[in-house]
């Protein structure tokens, strides 16, 4: 690219477009949860998060968040044009504060002028499933389903008593499969988290053999661990590559998952960043963005995807992110977000490695998130994926030959949601 | 017996038709023609074969018979040849465009209800608010220029059609005679600080206008003079200079060089062809001089760029996207339905020149200037002087 790129800030009018288009409403319904795994992102091995009191939300705090966000979608945005709204039910376990759900979902539809096609999701350990499976069958919610594999893989997530949770999801799960076949073939998904009593080959076996599913795998998350915890956790951690290289039948794993392959989602991910050949839509083809201006990073602007609202009342950008980068929050039935003071704290974030951001060659195509970058212990002043050579931004190509099909998947099959 | 390969960098795009084969270097902006033969046709079969990352085996004969054409594409950057066994072959990968939202996203997304944010793709609207403004029957189907007639747009028709625009933000060009600007004023006041606009007056509509007229606030002036004329000069003012000859286009280009903003635009009368094609019409040298990257070869490929996004709304409230065609609706009508129409069966936005005879048979077809008012008005759509299409 010729010339100096142009960087955006965002105003106070984004943040209002934002909440007009935003796709999805996440209710954090519960911090309380009936298993205690040894991981969890709320365990006593991360910091970065509210303390954990048990705490249930109450319709009162979710019904001013929805009525505010009618109030905005009646005032600021066309109704004639379909949109979607996915109301997501986060925890803790959700299942715990079924009542609420079944309130908040009840309210959302019988909202006249939402103007919004609704669906419902859901991340749940599975262990009271059998207790509400009719109202998410008939809700048709997506669920996501944590298990880690067989009763040994599974065996950090344990009740509060000690016990393995394994046989009550594992039977939970199969009643569905032979109970509710089509909902369980179109609705239900696994995310196993890989740690040092699994493998992805046992993982894949596991899921294809009992559910005929594809599990999305993921290892421990390093970002935010305490330091004195940095033992148990490298006890605990097992390395995403290194668990594949002992993968047997890679190209059966490959033929469900190209992406599974860390080899061919480095590659995807190179590709998708560096070709120059992927857009997100067709708006992307007319403009050359570094003249037409960048917003630096790649962190989403503030609720464009989505906004998650804590059991304490903060409203945050995600539920990835630390808490302290809340937005506003939601107290005494009001909603308050100070769109002024959300755009200036906003462009101080994600203009906080200018200097950098102006010499990368990443910079139109960034992934990084500050908010996630800020939580990197002693590192938060340099931005990790800064890339200022040409030669850098090269692709390794040599999966190309091991993989002839793999341009064919990533240009003509792959269906990827912008 | 060795094994060489020839490979192209993921820069280079390969155009073929029944005379050559076209290299285009999309960041170098070289090029390369090479006559057709059946050799050029394996090599471009094998070459487009997306299994094999861009990469041809050659055989020694061939090495030798097309040896200057090899080092041609070496030299010139496009692509290199290397002697390897089979395992250790070059890779590349081919300039192929994947848009992740493309249209059969959009298709299911509207199938679904889903497909709320086509909207966003809109970013022109030009308004023509009257047609009384006296001007020449067809020019506006080529460029802005007031329509002749009797119809004015109905200014609650046109606030009701502006709520859809809530919460967004396009450039809105509007056209009309400057005296009944006053008469839009609750209009203007729903733009204000949402819309770029820009005005749009005849040049004798402007000189005969005694009564000072109210420009809104934050809008840009464009004055349209015709031929010879002798523009009403403002400071702030943009000026349009339309030519159909060349003593126009001399007389036009000595105005333009007095302002700081001025454009010339040709317009075809019926009876100037020539004109055309000695000013218009594309030829090689300048389209190579275009100097298109990836990005915007892909575009070329994909969609119109002189029609993505633009729609026009005339004094009647029908609602085109190509003033050639018919309307997609009504000021009346569903805008979305509207859009979705454009967007999977429409006239305009989607245009390409593969799309239209000749170009289709073309290996210009994507490094030429996209499908334009012209070509509808003249009835031909190869403008150029590419091959032997005068």
């Amino acid at each position: 690219m010729d010339g100096v790129a142009k960087f955006l800030s965002i105003k106070p009018e984004t943040i209002l477009s934002g909440l007009c288009r935003l796709p999805n409403l996440v209710f954090e319904v519960t911090n309380i949860c009936n298993l205690s795994c040894t991981y969890c992102a709320y365990s006593d091995l991360y910091s970065g998060y509210d303390s954990r009191e048990d705490k249930f939300m109450h319709f009162d705090q979710a019904k001013t968040v929805i009525d505010y966000l009618l109030n905005i979608w009646r005032s600021n945005s066309s109704l004639d044009f379909p949109k979607r709204l996915n109301i997501g039910f986060y925890g803790g376990e959700p299942l715990l504060n079924t009542k609420l759900i079944r309130e908040i979902t009840d309210y959302a539809e019988k909202q006249d002028n939402l103007g919004r096609t609704l669906s419902y999701s859901m991340t749940t350990n599975a262990v009271l499933l059998d207790k509400h499976i009719d109202f998410l069958v008939e809700k048709q919610f997506d669920l996501l389903i944590s298990l880690d594999g067989d009763e040994y893989a599974q065996s950090y997530r344990i009740d509060k008593q000690g016990k393995n949770s394994f046989a009550r999801v594992f039977n939970n799960v199969k009643y569905i499969q032979k109970y509710y076949p089509q909902f369980f073939d179109k609705h239900v998904s696994f995310n196993a988290v890989l740690h040092n009593k699994n493998d992805i080959g046992p993982l894949y076996d596991f899921f294809v053999g009992h559910f005929a599913k594809v599990p999305l795998i993921a290892p421990l998350n390093p970002d935010g661990v305490k330091k004195e915890k940095a033992c148990m956790f490298n006890e605990l951690y097992n390395d995403y590559s290194e668990s594949f290289l002992k993968v047997i039948e890679k190209k059966t794993i490959e033929k469900l998952s190209f992406m599974a392959s860390p080899q061919l989602d480095r590659f995807y991910r190179q590709f998708d960043l560096k070709s120059g050949n992927i857009f997100s839509d067709y708006r992307d083809m007319l403009f050359d963005r570094e003249k037409v201006g960048i917003i630096p990073s790649g962190t989403c602007l503030p609720f464009t995807k989505k906004m998650f609202i804590t059991v304490n009342g903060k409203i945050l950008p995600c539920e990835r992110i630390d808490h302290k980068h809340f937005f506003g929050v939601v107290k005494d039935n009001q909603v308050m977000l100070d769109f002024d003071e959300i755009a200036r704290s906003h462009n101080k974030n994600i203009f906080k490695f200018i200097s950098q951001c102006t010499s990368c060659v990443l910079k139109t195509r960034c992934n990084e998130c500050l908010y996630q970058l800020n939580t990197l212990d002693g590192r938060d002043d340099i931005c990790l994926s800064y890339l200022n050579d040409r030669a850098d931004y090269k692709i390794d190509l040599s999966p190309l030959r091991t993989h002839p099909d793999i341009l064919h998947k990533i240009l003509y099959e792959l269906q990827v949601m912008n | 017996m060795k094994d060489y390969w020839l490979y192209l960098y993921p820069e280079t795009f390969l155009f073929i038709d029944e005379e050559k084969l076209l290299l285009y270097h999309s960041r170098d902006y070289t090029y390369l023609e090479v006559d057709f033969d059946p050799f050029v046709n394996n090599l471009y079969i094998n070459l487009t074969d997306i299994t094999n990352a861009y990469c041809a085996k050659i055989s020694e004969e061939d090495l030798l018979v097309y040896s200057d054409f090899i080092a041609k594409v070496k030299a010139i950057g496009l692509g290199d040849l290397v002697q390897s066994p089979i395992q250790n072959r070059p890779v590349s990968y081919p300039p192929v465009c994947k848009i992740n939202t493309n249209l059969s996203v959009i298709q299911d997304d509207y199938m679904n209800r889903r497909a709320g944010y086509i909207i966003d793709y809109l970013r022109n609207i030009t308004i023509y608010l009257t047609s009384d403004g006296g001007g020449l029957t067809t020019f506006y189907k080529q460029t802005i220029y007031p329509i002749k007639g009797q119809n004015r747009l109905a200014q609650c028709d046109l606030l009701h059609f502006m709520d859809y625009l809530k919460g967004r933000s396009v450039d809105i060009n509007v056209v009309c005679d400057p005296k009944h600007l006053i008469e839009h004023e609750l209009l203007f006041q729903s733009f204000k600080q949402r819309h770029r606009v820009s005005l749009y007056f005849l040049n004798s509509k402007l000189s005969n206008t005694r009564q000072n007229i109210l420009i809104p606030d934050d809008a840009s002036v464009f004055v349209i003079c015709n031929g010879n004329e002798k523009p009403v000069q403002r400071n702030s003012y943009s000026y349009i200079f339309l030519i159909t000859n060349e003593s126009e286009f001399t007389y036009a280009q000595e105005q333009a060089s007095l302002m700081e903003n001025a454009e010339i635009v040709p317009i075809y009368t019926g009876n100037n062809l020539d004109f055309f094609k000695d000013n218009v019409f594309t030829t090689k040298g300048e389209l190579f001089s275009l100097h298109l990257t990836k990005r915007k070869v892909f575009a070329k490929q994909q969609l119109n760029t002189n029609f993505f996004g633009k729609l026009t709304i005339l004094p009647s409230g029908n609602i085109y996207s190509n003033l050639h065609e018919k309307p997609l609706g009504t000021i009346k009508d569903s805008l979305y339905e509207m859009l979705y129409k454009e967007l999977t069966d429409g006239y305009a936005w989607m245009l390409t020149r593969d799309k239209k005879e000749p170009c289709v048979n073309c290996r210009f077809k994507f490094l030429c200037p996209p499908i334009s008012n012209y070509e509808f008005a003249i009835g031909k759509f190869n403008l150029c002087h590419l091959r032997g299409s005068e």
